[in-house]
């Protein structure tokens, strides 16, 4: 049975959509939550130079997660090209009662994680961009074997204390 | 140092700067101009020049909806 998820745009009018949005109780969790339902992705969203996006994905009538996609700045190649821009993945998350596979599907492809970050993959690379990076917490297991699966490679854990990680496009 | 507890029961903690500080969310941090600061030019190369990986490739934009 293939899994039914679909992407809408999120816009500064759309947040009672995603009030009551919750995603677990660890701390990456609980940040997420706050993004999504706060003024911080309005704020995100309304400032053109990062060039954000974010999408809410839906089945059926159901919130199921976010994701969302920004601009960053590199040189590439390295060390001393230009700078030129590259897609980040600021922030995403399911909501819990939507993780693990959906009811009906055998395939591991067809989880909502996996729909939801193909999706932003293929967003990225309508960027033009040649890679995409994120962060991620280095105690979030789950999130870093899924960025694995489709190709991430980590590098050096950060000054900061995140995990960082990226690909080419 | 650090004063914590309630009136009459104060104690002196010692607490490093960072476990004082709310710590940055990554969200944020992605969000930041700099964002990639500090990554070795090594490992940023070994990342972006390695073959690109048949999941990306085969990603697949999931049909659109409007409100």
């Amino acid at each position: 049975m293939a899994t039914i998820l679909e992407a809408c745009e999120f816009t500064a009018a759309m947040t009672a959509d995603v009030q009551g949005f919750i995603c677990g109780s660890e701390e990456w969790e609980l940040d997420m939550a706050n993004w999504i339902t706060g003024q911080r992705v309005i704020t995100a969203i309304a400032d053109s130079k990062n060039e954000a996006q974010v999408w809410l994905y839906y089945s059926g009538d159901f919130l199921v997660g976010f994701g969302s996609l920004a601009k960053t700045r590199w040189p590439w190649p390295m060390p001393d090209g230009k700078h030129q821009n590259l897609a980040i993945i600021p922030a995403l998350a399911i909501q819990s009662t939507f993780k693990g596979k959906p009811e009906g599907v055998t395939e591991k492809s067809e989880k909502f994680s996996n729909l939801l970050m193909s999706d932003l993959i293929a967003k990225a690379r309508l960027r033009g961009v040649p890679g995409l990076v994120l962060f991620a917490h280095p105690k979030n297991t789950p999130a870093i074997r899924l960025y694995s699966g489709f190709g991430f490679i980590a590098f050096e854990l950060g000054k900061n204390g995140f995990l960082r990680m990226g690909m080419p496009l | 140092m650090i004063a914590t507890g309630s009136a009459g029961d104060v104690r002196q903690l010692p607490v490093s700067y960072a476990e004082c500080c709310v710590p940055i969310s990554p969200i944020d941090l992605a969000l930041s101009p700099d964002a990639l600061s500090g990554i070795s030019a090594e490992d940023f190369a070994k990342v972006m020049s390695r073959p690109i990986a048949a999941t990306t490739l085969n990603a697949k934009l999931l049909p659109a909806r409007t409100r």
